[in-house]
């Protein structure tokens, strides 16, 4: 039977998911601006 | 993972989108209504000396509104999870990434001219200051800690709920360390706020009465 995540792999992987976010809200913000403004 | 725990990820996952989203949207809305000058209009019945570049006056809203709505979706659902809890740092993100246009923009002027432009760079120092200064807490390892490496929450230590009113099953057991007079008192505000009917006040009352004895 598989073990549950400790406590600091969780917040790991959670701050891993935070990270990603914000990569790609920069990118969707940055995508979306050259789309509506052209440039 | 529990399905809620799951339905939590995915909405801070959204909501940190959009905050970005919003925050970037911002940013480059400034620099674009910076490079023609740092005013604009845009729509009404007037002339319009310098309208706003294409698309801003639309994305600037829509990066304010939509990052408030997302930091709302973030902040609700990483305050329950465990991990980083970065929420006061949007704060800092929107003042420190305008306040850098200001300084940009205020050391070098978008027309060319040689000089300094002091009205953004006097915006520059206090949206700095507003988004740097509440960094200064991070040198306490304490609220570092809460920020970035925050553990889940504890349902222990939550205060009791108190479970009395229509869905209740019964009258309210009484905390144990309540005093005697605090019970009587506790019950009899229940009873006249309506949340405890007649029988179930004098119930409870009597169980308070036994217990203490």
């Amino acid at each position: 039977m598989s073990q549950p995540p400790s406590t600091a792999t969780w917040k790991a992987a959670l701050a891993i998911v935070q990270l990603i976010a914000i990569l790609v809200g920069i990118g969707l913000g940055i995508w979306m601006f050259q789309q509506v403004a052209g440039g | 993972m529990d399905a809620v725990s799951l339905r939590r990820i995915l909405v801070m996952f959204l909501g940190l989108i959009i905050v970005s989203t919003g925050l970037t949207l911002v940013f480059l809305s400034m620099r674009a209504v910076m490079d023609i000058g740092g005013s604009c209009a845009s729509g009404g019945p007037y002339v319009i000396a310098q309208p706003c570049p294409e698309g801003t006056a639309a994305l600037l809203p829509l990066g304010i509104i939509g990052g408030l709505i997302g930091l709302w979706m973030y902040a609700v659902t990483s305050s329950k999870l465990p991990g980083p809890r970065l929420t006061l740092l949007a704060w800092s993100a929107l003042f420190l990434s305008l306040g850098w246009n200001f300084w940009e923009y205020g050391l070098n002027p978008p027309d060319g001219s040689q000089g300094l432009v002091w009205g953004w760079i006097i915006c520059g120092v206090v949206f700095v200051a507003m988004g740097g200064l509440p960094l200064l807490a991070l040198a306490s390892s304490g609220v570092a800690r809460q920020l970035f490496w925050a553990d889940a929450p504890d349902r222990s230590a939550r205060p009791p709920i108190l479970s009395v009113g229509p869905a209740a099953t019964g009258p309210p057991a009484p905390q144990p360390d309540d005093s005697l007079p605090e019970a009587l008192e506790r019950l009899s505000l229940l009873h006249r706020t309506g949340a405890l009917s007649d029988e179930e006040f004098r119930v409870a009352k009597q169980r308070v009465l036994e217990d203490r004895s």
